[in-house]
């Protein structure tokens, strides 16, 4: 006997288990958009994490080389001190009948490895001994040290016989100084980690440089629902573009520099126009007007400005070219209308931006190679929208609420070649990432990232 | 069957072409699964994307060994599972008070559309529809389905007595008056 429940089931089964009902169009492109965007959130997270992977790097590297500079300072006060003390060697060597020296008691005492107790010292001094001389080689370097001396309390005169050796090897170069290999070893070992050798001088210098970079950006681009829905056409992602500019470079050490300088950099963004449903059912077809043409959903605002929701934020026109109409928009109020046009619009953003790079050189040879990385502070100071037609480019207005000021971060690898000791030729591929949209418009949301490749000249100092 | 498997390992390696194919395969389909567990079209629509973008991303995890409209059946279920979830844990549901109802005549059997039982399946509250529809068409024990949606055994089998009786309820007053109405 059937359940009368199973016969329930199985009605609601047999009818529905196969049914099938083909969904909105709309819903496939939904799914691609958002697969779209899920790309673009990985790559700008790609691009994030590369950004901060190189950070780190750099500041390992730098931190690296600080702690190696550490532990040589850590030596150099004994170096330091010797090449103080070398008078004083000098004087115990040569040293007058009859004249008592600070030093020589010093030396005296330690040389025999028990630095004597001030009283000690008083009393040698009051009795007028003479204590035997050693040379430097046999005298702990630490028990010589100025603050040994001050701690002693023994008062320093520099007898004339010092004062006549140092105006000898004033006039006549440490050369003809008494030094022992082991000086010598030290003072150049001095010399080599206190960047007083030639090289290291010509290190700590500045280079100023011309570059011109081709940058092929890629607008990441999202909107608010609304601005969506009256928006032309969002246009090319990708554009190429020519920038340039000036820098200057401080060689801090042998691998280490910062830069900075000027530079000229533009986005371009096209807004191509789109078809809305309501022109394609009520607006002039086509053979009306004599040409294709295309609409976008214009506004008039209460003080008579007209806008349109292009792809990098609201346009404000100023001026249409003639190959532009306008047309009434039958769909809502008469502040709504339609441009017609077979055009593209191109939003254009001129930049000045301040570069602040850290580089590392990996290779220093005639080809050089580094690593660069840092932040920019970008000012705006172009932005106008143009129209293209068959004729060329008109002009037709700027976009709106856009940000006088952004930044970006970047990193680079550079080969140099060093054509004389002075000039080198440069070539800098760089991905540039701007940390904010470029639009105030909280409806739009226009982020680009750019990747160049700065080619130029520098000239070293 | 080859082409179906060359069909996922394309989109498995991010084709575009090969996505969309699949869309266009298994949409309808899937979009007719997401209608029955949803309260309205506009819900099924959102499932039925939210499952393909899973789909999608996680076609390469496919084996190639089970059924592949199975597979991608399961991924609709649980993302309206997990959207129940997300939305209805504390729901309330009125008490449905049981009584005997007559049998469904073979002539209601019959006549009544897919659409009409669809309409009538997704005015069923949250629970009880998701109840009905993981026993009655994914085959589940009150045990599984209890698992699934986090609740106990004796509320999965109260639920879907209770979803049964507003069903067939709601046939009779719609059918039965019909038929009466016919032979008035």
């Amino acid at each position: 006997m059937i359940n009368k429940d199973d016969i329930l089931d199985e009605l609601f089964r047999s009818k529905l288990d196969d049914f099938e009902q083909v969904p909105p169009s709309y819903v496939w492109m939904k799914i691609q958009e958002k697969q779209n965007e899920g790309k673009r959130k990985r790559m700008a997270y790609a691009l994030r994490m590369g950004g901060i992977a190189a950070a780190l790097l750099l500041a390992f590297l730098l931190g690296w080389q600080l702690q190696e500079h550490r532990d040589l300072l850590k030596e150099s006060p004994v170096v330091a001190e010797k090449e103080q003390q070398e008078d004083q060697v000098r004087e115990q060597k040569q040293p007058k009948e009859g004249e008592f020296s600070a030093v020589a008691v010093q030396e005296s005492a330690t040389s025999e490895k028990k630095p004597p107790s001030l009283a000690e010292k008083k009393a040698m001094a009051e009795a007028g001994n003479k204590p035997e001389i050693q040379g430097p080689a046999k005298v702990p370097v630490s028990h010589r040290s100025p603050a040994f001396l001050a701690m002693a309390n023994v008062k320093i005169e520099t007898p004339d016989v010092i004062r006549e050796l140092k105006s000898k090897r004033a006039n006549d170069g440490e050369n003809e100084l008494n030094l022992t290999e082991e000086d010598r070893k030290i003072i150049e070992m001095n010399k080599r980690y206190h960047g007083v050798t030639p090289d290291a001088k010509a290190d700590k210098s500045w280079s100023i440089g011309a570059q011109v970079s081709p940058a092929y950006s890629v607008n990441q681009r999202s909107y608010d629902a609304a601005y969506a829905s009256n928006m032309s056409g969002p246009g090319e992602k990708q554009s190429l573009s020519l920038g340039g500019g000036i820098s200057f470079r401080y060689e801090a050490g042998k691998r280490w520099s910062i830069q900075s300088g000027l530079q000229y950099n533009r986005l371009n963004q096209s807004s191509g126009s789109s078809v809305s449903r309501e022109n394609a059912m009520f607006g002039p077809s086509n053979d009306q007007l004599g040409y294709t043409y295309y609409n976008n959903k214009v506004h008039r605002e209460p003080t008579g400005q007209m806008v349109m929701n292009g792809s990098a934020g609201v346009i404000e026109i100023e001026r249409l070219p003639s190959s532009v109409r306008v047309s009434a928009s039958l769909e809502s109020t008469e502040k709504n209308q339609m441009l017609l046009t077979s055009d593209d619009f191109e939003q254009r953003f001129e930049y000045v931006e301040v570069p602040l790079f850290v580089r590392y050189k990996l290779v220093d040879k005639t080809w050089n190679m580094h690593m660069l990385g840092g932040f920019s502070a970008n000012m705006l100071v172009g932005n106008e929208v143009f129209i293209n037609d068959g004729d060329g480019r008109s002009y037709v207005g700027k976009t709106k609420d856009m940000s006088r000021m952004n930044y970006s971060t970047s990193i680079g690898f550079g080969m140099g070649y060093r054509l004389t000791d002075k000039i080198q030729l440069n070539i800098e591929p760089q991905l540039k990432y701007y940390l904010r949209s470029l639009s105030d418009n909280p409806d739009v949301h226009f982020k680009p990232y750019s990747i160049g490749v700065y080619t130029g000249v520098s000239y070293r100092f | 069957m080859e082409e179906l498997s060359q069909l996922i390992i394309d989109c498995a390696a991010g084709k575009s072409m090969a996505q969309g194919r699949l869309y266009q395969l298994f949409a309808p389909k899937m979009y007719g699964v997401c209608l029955r567990y949803s309260r309205d079209a506009t819900e099924a629509e959102d499932n039925l994307q939210d499952g393909f973008i899973k789909v999608f991303e996680k076609i390469d995890t496919f084996r190639h060994e089970g059924s592949f409209e199975g597979w991608i059946r399961r991924i609709m279920v649980n993302v309206s599972l997990e959207k129940y979830r997300k939305h209805n844990l504390l729901q309330t549901v009125d008490d449905i008070s049981s009584y005997e109802l007559p049998d469904l005549k073979d002539e209601i059997i019959s006549e009544i559309s897919a659409n009409d039982l669809m309409k009538l399946i997704r005015e069923l509250p949250p629970r009880y529809r998701m109840v009905f529809n993981l026993y009655v068409f994914e085959g589940m024990n009150h045990r599984e389905i209890a698992e699934e949606m986090r609740i106990s055994e004796g509320t999965s089998k109260s639920n879907l007595a209770r979803a049964r009786i507003i069903l067939k309820k709601q046939i009779l007053r719609h059918f039965q008056q019909t038929e009466n109405n016919y032979s008035a």
